[in-house]
Parts: C-alpha cells; sequence; structure tokens
C-alpha cells in the first residue's frame, strides 16, 4: 500500500466504527510535484468534459498518476474516485447526464407521467450502459490499485434522492402529498437496485480481507461501507422524513457493514431525531450549508456531543487547524473523524503534533 | 375570530381541482376578478406563507398551494387583461448561469405570484445578457437572482454588475441555500430572502423603498 501507516489506519477506523478513538483525515490527499510512489506519466485529457469523466482508462489513468504524487499521513485515505457525480445511481434507472467541469446534473425521465403508478417497477439492469461504463470505470482503477491504493465506491445515493433525480424534485413534492403509497413502492425498488449495484461494485473493490472504502467522505472498514443521505429532506417534514426515508434507511444501514449519514444543511436537522432513532446507522457526518459557519465552528460543538451521547459516530468536516483544540476539549476524543484540508506535508505535521495529546 | 372564505380554504389547502368551481361561484355571486385576487387569493397565500414560517408546512404543502392558486389565477388574469387591470408591480426572477436548481426560484415566483406581483420567470441556467434583456423588456421594480451551488454564487454578482452596468436600477434581490446576507452585502444586491415565504415582504419592502 502507498500508505506506510495503513495499518494503524485500520484499526483507527475500525476504532470509530466501535465509537472509539480519533481519526483525521482529509478530502482527497496533499499532491507534491513529485511521482514519490511510482513513476508515472499524466495521462493525455480528452477533449470533452464527458469523456474526462466516462473514459475508463483515462479515469484509471488519471487517478494512478495523481495517487502516486501523493502523501497520505495521518489517516489520509489513497483511494481513487471512480464517481459518475453523486447519485449515479440514477443513471441505472433512466436518468440523463449532464456533465460540468465542477457537478454533474441529473435530468429526470418521468417528470411528466401523469399516472406513473403504470411504469414497470425500478430494477437493475446489468446490461445498461450506465452501469457498464461504471463497471469498466471500476475494474480499470482496481487493476491499476491492486496492493497499491483503494478504489472508493462511487457515491450512488439513495431513496428520495434518486427519485428526485427520475421525476423531479418538485413534481416528487407533490407526489408525497398525492401518490404517497406509489413513493414507498418506489423507494422500496430503489433501495433493491442500490444493494443489486453495490454487491457488484463490491466484488470489484474489495480488498483480500473483504474490507472496502467509499469515495465520497473518506471512509474505510471491514466488509461494505457507505456514505448514505438524504438532501431532500431538507424540504420536508420529519413525518413525512420518517414515513418515505426511515424505513428504507434502516433497512438500507442494517445490509451495510458500517454506514456514515451525511446530514447537509440547516435545513434537514430537524430529522436528527430520527437518525439517532436508526440503530443500525454507525456515524453522522455533519455538513453546514456555505455562508455559514463551517464545520469545526463552536456553534456545532452541542450538535456532535449530541450525536456522540446518542452511541453514533461523528464526522466533522473543513476542520481548521486552530479549530482542533476547542473541538475536541468540547466533544472528546472518542469516536470523532477530522476531514482536514492539509495544504501539504508541514501542515499535516502540525495537526499531527495538535492531536497528539488526544491520541494518548 | 373572521370565518375564512372557502376559496381561500381551498388555496391553502392545496385543491386544485375545486378551486375553479369555487373562482366561478365568486364571479357569480358578483365579484370582480381582482377583488377575489385581493380578497381571497393573496390571504391564501399569505397564510401559506406564514404558516411555512412557523415550520408548520414545508416545501410539499406549499408547492400544492401555489398550484391551486394557478388554477384560480388561469380564469382570473384573462379577464384581467380584457378589462385593462393590471398587477401594480412586476418582476422578473431566474437562477443564474451555471445553476440548474429550479425549486426555491419557482416558490418564490409562486409566492410573488400570490401577492399579486406580475412575474416573468426566466428559468434557470440564465445568463447575465438575458436578465438585462428582460428587464429592458418589463421594467420590473424587482429582479430576484437564485443560487444554489457556491460554485454558482459569483455569477450573481456578474449579473448584478452587468444589470448595473447596462444603466438599470432595479432593486435587486438574491437567495438560495449558500447565499447569506453577507455574501447579498458584498455583491451589492439590494435585498437578500432566506426563503420564499420572506421573498414577498422583501420584493415589497425593496419596491417601496
Amino acid at each position: 500500500m502507498w500508505k506506510s501507516n495503513w495499518t494503524e489506519t485500520q484499526q483507527r477506523f475500525v476504532n470509530w466504527w466501535n465509537r472509539k478513538g480519533l481519526l483525521v483525515g482529509m478530502w482527497g490527499a496533499p499532491e507534491t510535484a513529485a511521482c514519490i510512489h511510482e513513476n508515472v506519466s499524466a495521462p493525455i485529457k480528452p477533449a470533452t468534459i464527458d469523456e474526462r469523466y466516462t473514459n475508463a482508462a483515462f479515469r484509471a489513468a488519471e487517478n494512478h498518476f495523481r495517487l502516486s504524487r501523493s502523501i497520505f499521513p495521518l489517516d489520509v485515505l489513497p483511494s481513487a474516485n471512480a464517481d459518475l457525480g453523486p447519485g449515479s445511481l440514477a443513471l441505472f434507472l433512466g436518468s440523463r447526464a449532464d456533465f460540468a467541469e465542477d457537478t454533474v446534473w441529473f435530468h429526470p425521465c418521468i417528470e411528466n407521467e401523469e399516472e406513473p403508478e403504470r411504469l414497470p417497477p425500478l430494477k437493475f439492469d446489468p446490461n445498461h450502459p450506465w452501469w457498464k461504463n461504471t463497471e469498466d470505470i471500476l475494474r480499470r482503477c482496481a487493476e491499476a490499485a491492486r496492493g497499491k491504493y483503494l478504489v472508493g465506491c462511487p457515491d450512488l445515493v439513495e431513496n428520495m434522492d434518486v427519485l428526485s433525480s427520475l421525476r423531479g424534485a418538485q413534481t416528487l413534492c407533490m407526489d408525497m402529498l398525492e401518490r404517497p403509497e406509489w413513493i414507498e413502492q418506489k423507494i422500496a425498488e430503489i433501495n433493491q437496485v442500490y444493494f443489486d449495484a453495490y454487491d457488484r461494485i463490491y466484488d470489484i473493490i474489495k480488498l483480500p480481507d473483504g474490507s472496502s472504502a467509499f469515495g465520497a467522505f473518506y471512509i474505510w472498514g471491514p466488509g461494505k461501507v457507505a456514505k448514505v443521505q438524504c438532501d431532500a429532506s431538507a424540504m420536508f417534514s420529519p413525518q413525512m422524513y420518517r414515513r418515505f426515508v426511515v424505513p428504507s434507511l434502516t433497512e438500507q444501514c442494517a445490509w451495510l457493514d458500517h454506514s456514515l449519514y451525511h446530514l447537509d444543511g440547516t435545513q434537514a436537522m430537524h430529522h436528527l431525531d430520527a437518525l439517532l432513532e436508526i440503530q443500525p446507522l454507525d456515524a453522522i457526518e455533519w455538513t453546514p450549508q456555505a455562508g455559514i459557519e463551517t464545520g469545526g465552528d463552536k456553534r456545532w460543538f452541542d450538535l456532535y456531543k449530541r450525536i456522540l451521547a446518542a452511541g453514533k459516530s461523528v464526522q466533522v468536516v473543513n476542520v481548521e487547524l486552530h479549530e482542533i483544540q476547542p473541538l475536541l476539549d468540547t466533544i472528546g476524543n472518542q469516536g470523532v473523524y477530522m476531514l482536514i484540508k492539509f495544504k501539504d506535508e508541514r501542515e499535516a505535521e502540525q495537526a499531527q503534533k495538535l492531536i497528539a495529546p488526544y491520541r494518548k | 375570530m373572521n370565518e375564512v372564505h372557502p376559496l381561500t380554504e381551498a388555496v391553502i389547502a392545496g385543491k386544485h381541482k375545486t378551486v375553479p368551481e369555487l373562482v366561478q361561484q365568486c364571479l357569480a355571486a358578483g365579484e370582480k376578478p381582482l377583488e377575489i385576487i385581493e380578497q381571497r387569493l393573496v390571504p391564501g397565500m399569505t397564510a401559506v406563507g406564514e404558516k411555512f414560517k412557523r415550520n408548520e408546512i414545508f416545501v410539499p404543502e406549499m408547492l400544492i398551494a401555489a398550484r391551486a392558486m394557478k388554477e384560480a389565477l388561469k380564469i382570473l388574469e384573462p379577464m384581467l387583461t380584457a378589462s385593462g387591470v393590471k398587477p401594480e408591480f412586476t418582476a422578473v426572477i431566474g437562477t443564474v448561469q451555471g445553476d440548474l436548481h429550479d425549486i426555491g426560484k419557482n416558490l418564490v415566483g409562486m409566492m410573488w405570484k400570490g401577492a399579486n406581483i406580475t412575474v416573468v420567470d426566466l428559468g434557470a441556467n440564465v445568463p447575465p445578457a438575458k436578465f438585462v434583456e428582460a428587464i429592458r423588456q418589463h421594467q420590473p421594480q424587482v429582479l430576484g437572482l437564485s443560487a444554489l451551488l457556491t460554485t454558482t454564487m459569483p455569477m450573481m454578482r456578474e449579473t448584478i454588475n452587468a444589470v448595473r452596468a447596462a444603466g438599470f436600477t432595479t432593486k435587486i434581490m438574491v437567495g438560495g441555500a449558500p447565499v447569506s446576507p453577507n455574501f447579498a452585502k458584498e455583491i451589492e444586491a439590494d435585498g437578500y430572502s432566506p426563503d420564499a415565504a420572506t421573498a414577498v415582504d422583501t420584493a415589497l419592502t425593496l419596491i417601496k423603498s
């Protein structure tokens, strides 16, 4: 593995999933100017944005080149990114992708169906072109990665967020009041599609010991691991969340070996009570929306304490170096995973010194 | 306590199928189209906005109320046009270039319509030049800009710059999940609204200022 302290990091992840210890990682990894782990030439960038996302050979070569020049201090994961955008499960079900430089748009495909009840059930199709593309990217990345780095499971996304990509957010909101049984049925079908897709992905990316990584939010663990979410929940009531999201989320978390929920924005915060009641959910990550205090700010300390007190681990994102001490002094050092943006090795060393007293 | 008119009640409850019949009943009873809008629909959407602010209802309930109101306007607007009556104020709204999110923008547009403001909705992914052209054409009192991505927020600044460079002094308000009052100030927007319910008060305050 291109990470010298991989054994220690693995143990710290195992502890973290068990609500113990402290993890310090980052979104990505600090890149250097030279090839550190292997001499790799820079791949030729395809001419179009679409190809930059979908060309499997390029995706594998790009990851290999980037990781060969990156350092992985503390618990920074060496992880190849095989994403086709957050929510790519919707592509396997008919949504159309529009690739942009820094995001992917998923266009609805059943938005104008007046009687969606008449549509056939949503099913995973192993011959679907988007699945084939995903599989190709993953296989090539896994082939290049073998023994050197991890390949993160793509950010498939689930439940209402996927249905929203298929139906359109506005139409789906009205469906919640007008055809709730149809939504429940579709969410159950989406869960099954997720399981079918994930099983195939897991077979490609798992390490020899059966452990695996999830690309978004940089998590690794024994068995099947994933970040789960429902960003659409910012729009609806806690009652609706309990009806439409909690059952499928509970099933999903129970099916996975380890799960982290991505709680996005203050408008989604009113679902926290319901989330904390989901017994098989292991951990919660909090993303404050842009324009307000970032993850390491004291404004969120009580939130983190609440999550920890409910017996779940917590992931704190975008922590600044000066926030480490007040954060850990307040919320403690057990079951905490901080994502810090290190510019270089020197900053990672600084963080190392700051967290040392909390790892004793 | 005043009794709520059945049409107002139907709008609040989002009963879009019963609204046309209730509008016809009001007309048959001799109410003028503008009176129906001002005394039956506007109070309905105002009540919806208030409930939303108090977290008693959420986006789905707001959307169905707006759809019910739209059914009423489908009948009433042609009548107003035929009789030469125009809403007092006009607003142009759109999601800035590079951003395809539209639900927040749609809700603001619906709430403005519910406050009897003529709304010109340019849709999503709107380039600055298109906003400028719409201002030239419709002469609105307010321009509403929406963005839901941190990456598209800078396009709000560019749009405001383009509008000002074209010589228009139209009041500009901004909103969207990542947008903050500080950011609005920084890009020299005239107003900021945290949600669709508040957007009505903000727009009317800006217009009257």
